[in-house]
């Protein structure tokens, strides 16, 4: 008797629970599939931005690799597609290179040195990724050509009367280095850490000093006037061989992440030659950058004016 | 469609749409008014933080009270350590980590020479050959333990760096740690038969203790909190290999420019129990042989790069100095720094197929600095116990089997 009051209270039960579900109505709503709504998508590109995946950092700075999430082209905000051709591959994690080289500023002070450990390939980039140490703390940092386990690199922020004799894999303000020097890895605002030439195998070139600016020749031609107390790592970036090796298959450039191309796009045949061009003016970077006034974007947001019914 | 006059004419709706979709976003540009107000000394404040502000709650130390109060199995916590939050760091080396430097890194650590690539004469002494019908029971414990065991369980994916892409069939087996283990228990207990009861009866074995011992060092706490797979111990202590003021010509590495710490993680000062799987009180306290399992899923370097030959042996070797630190910590109290008599302790380390034999002797916990008493490490390097052990056309199949793992287990046993 108890047994089969004790079932028909659980069936009860359950068939309420089937005819008025417990979510509210909003949620119940379908979505309607007729309607266009507007959608504003970025651009791929703006502020670097590529859309091929996302890192996911921690709060201190750490040797550990991190977990990425693959992006396929796709904003993750509004998860439209974004970039074309870019989807599956293999799945890297990331290796948080440590762009600010730091060191002493005092000038009686020796520079700091630190120790290569190991040299290897990561996937996330091109050109090699040395991890280093030095006193208690191990950090990436972007290879150079000739760097090998074992190397003491130095690291100082002064900049001396004369020029430093600096050596490969060496990491010093523009100021102190001699004209005609090879960096990569340059600071374009002093103490942001080095964002400039990260690709394999490239270099720029110190040209000469102006004032308290020095110029430099990245490797595609053009010339960035920047601040002497921008650091910059000396030498050739790893991997030379990468910018002339070609991918090899159509399978070889899917594990790199890209999809097929649609085969529409053929290469000019330069029969009447190169248009030549004046070289650009020297840029200066971090002068006259803060005067442009700040603005602000409003979104007005009135609903029925951003979709379109069928 | 394309918006024309004609258009326009005939939908209004449409064309106040298009109007609104390229004038909604507004470009505004930012007065000085926050800066001019700053400088007049008002505070400013962000509106949208203002709204979105909760008051506190109250939860946090209800729940870290929860946290203090886990239960520790195959263990017993010898008291809350006192450690001092704020002076000093803290730095950890887990059962999973392996030191970044490897072995000089450990005897910098830890204040030890290494004395010899060989293992001390008076255990070299005890490697004898031994008969035909034991090494046929010798063999049949690797065939029992690498090959019949029962268990089927994933083994970790393959990966072939030259063709990343591609995805091998998934294999079933025997786990590492399951061969390690069965091979170490078969290999005690034919050692215990061979030796008979009068060494048998001083002994006894603990699976899976769990080991937690905290020196100071310098600036700095060092935490050891390690799991033995399997600890023999025994009533008697092991005599002392070498003289404690022994003057030999061995230097403690210099690591310049790196610190003996690089590399070791910060402790999480939750928890900071000192751990020792025996009572003090128990005749067979004295630490012999300790048998600990490397895992090559599990022991990671924290850059994930491949873990060296060296950095395993250091690992044996920062196990030992942890179990004969605990060790010298129950019998002399918790504040001994050289001790009475030194503490030996044996290692042996593997992966069920790569073995690791090595001696450790404590003198001194005082560890700071590299000059005065040090603390003295024999180490052979790895040996292969066989090449293949695995069903071959289904026939199940040994090759390259060495004899020496079995004589160095027999020889650690014998030593007292």
């Amino acid at each position: 008797m108890s047994a089969m009051s004790l079932i028909g209270c659980a069936f009860a039960r359950q068939i309420v629970e089937v005819c008025s579900k417990a979510a509210s109505v909003s949620v119940q709503l379908q979505p309607k599939r007729s309607q266009w709504n507007l959608v504003k998508k970025p651009k791929p590109g703006e502020k670097g931005k590529s859309y091929r995946r996302i890192v996911h950092f921690q709060d201190n700075y750490t040797v550990e690799p991190l977990n990425v999430t693959n992006l396929a082209g796709r904003d993750p905000v509004t998860g439209r597609v974004v970039a074309k051709g870019i989807g599956g591959g293999i799945k890297h994690k990331y290796h948080w290179i440590q762009w600010i080289r730091d060191g002493p500023i005092d000038l009686n002070v020796p520079p700091k040195e630190d120790k290569v450990l190991a040299v290897f390939k990561d996937g996330c980039r091109t050109s090699f990724v040395a991890l280093v140490g030095g006193d208690n703390e191990l950090r990436y940092i972007l290879a150079t050509e000739n760097m090998k386990v074992g190397d003491i690199i130095r690291t100082h922020r002064g900049i001396p009367v004369n020029h430093v004799r600096a050596f490969e894999g060496d990491a010093y303000p523009l100021g102190a280095l001699p004209k005609g020097t090879i960096v990569n890895c340059i600071e374009k605002y002093p103490g942001k850490g080095g964002a400039l030439i990260h690709a394999a195998g490239t270099c720029g070139m110190i040209m000469k000093s102006d004032g308290d600016r020095v110029i430099v020749k990245m490797p595609s031609k053009k010339e960035f006037s920047l601040h002497q107390t921008c650091m910059a790592t000396v030498g050739r970036l790893s991997n030379v061989l990468h910018g002339s090796t070609p991918i090899g298959s159509a399978q070889k450039n899917r594990e790199l992440g890209n999809r097929p191309r649609s085969g529409l796009w053929q290469r000019k045949s330069g029969k009447h030659g190169r248009k030549l061009k004046a070289p650009t003016p020297v840029r200066k970077i971090g002068v006259g950058e803060s005067n442009a006034p700040k603005t602000e974007i409003l979104l007005l947001n009135h609903r029925p004016l951003n979709t379109v019914k069928a | 469609m394309k918006f024309t006059q004609l258009l326009y004419k005939q939908h209004i709706g449409k064309a106040k749409r298009y109007v609104w979709q390229h004038q909604r976003e507004r470009k505004i540009v930012v007065s000085k008014a926050e800066e001019i107000l700053k400088s007049m000394n008002f505070l400013v404040q962000d509106a949208t933080e203002f709204i979105s502000r909760k008051p506190k709650t109250e939860f946090v130390s209800s729940q870290s009270a929860l946290h203090n109060n886990k239960m520790i199995e195959n263990s017993i916590a010898l008291k809350e350590s006192t450690l001092d939050v704020n002076s000093k760091n803290y730095l950890v080396f887990e059962d999973y980590n392996v030191l970044q430097e490897g072995v000089p890194q450990a005897l910098l650590l830890t204040k030890t020479v290494k004395l010899n690539d060989k293992l001390p004469e008076k255990i070299q002494k005890l490697i004898t050959d031994i008969p035909k019908n034991i090494n046929n029971l010798s063999k049949r414990s690797v065939y029992t333990s690498m090959i019949y065991d029962a268990q089927q369980v994933k083994l970790p994916k393959l990966k072939d760096p030259d063709r990343p892409a591609w995805v091998f069939p998934r294999m079933y087996g025997i786990t590492s740690t399951r061969k390690m283990q069965n091979l170490s228990k078969k290999f005690l207990q034919l050692c215990e038969s061979l030796c008979g009861l009068n060494d048998a009866q001083y002994k006894s074995v603990i699976h899976d203790g769990l080991l937690s011992a905290c020196i100071g060092k310098e600036d700095n706490f060092l935490k050891f909190s390690l799991k033995i797979d399997i600890m023999m111990t025994s009533s008697i202590p092991l005599v002392p290999i070498a003289d404690v003021n022994i003057d030999n010509n061995f230097d403690i590495p210099d690591l310049y420019p790196l610190h003996y710490s690089i590399g070791l993680s910060k402790l999480d000062i939750g928890n900071s129990k000192l751990l020792y799987p025996i009572t003090m009180d128990s005749p067979l306290m004295n630490v012999h042989t300790i048998f600990i399992n490397h895992n090559p899923e599990e022991v990671k370097n924290l850059t994930e790069l491949p873990v060296t030959e060296d950095q395993i042996h250091a690992r044996s070797m920062i196990k030992s100095f942890g179990a004969a630190a605990s060790c010298a910590q129950q019998k002399f109290g918790l504040s001994v720094k050289e001790l009475p008599e030194p503490i030996v302790i044996q290692c042996i380390q593997s992966d069920g197929q790569n073995f690791h034999f090595s001696v450790y002797q404590l003198n001194t916990l005082d560890i700071d600095g590299k000059e005065g008493i040090k603390n003295f490490w024999w180490s052979e390097p790895s040996i292969k116990l066989y090449e293949e052990a695995l069903y071959k056309n289904g026939q199940p199949c040994l090759e390259g089997y060495n004899t020496d793992v079995f004589k160095r287990y027999l020889a650690f046993y014998k030593n007292k």
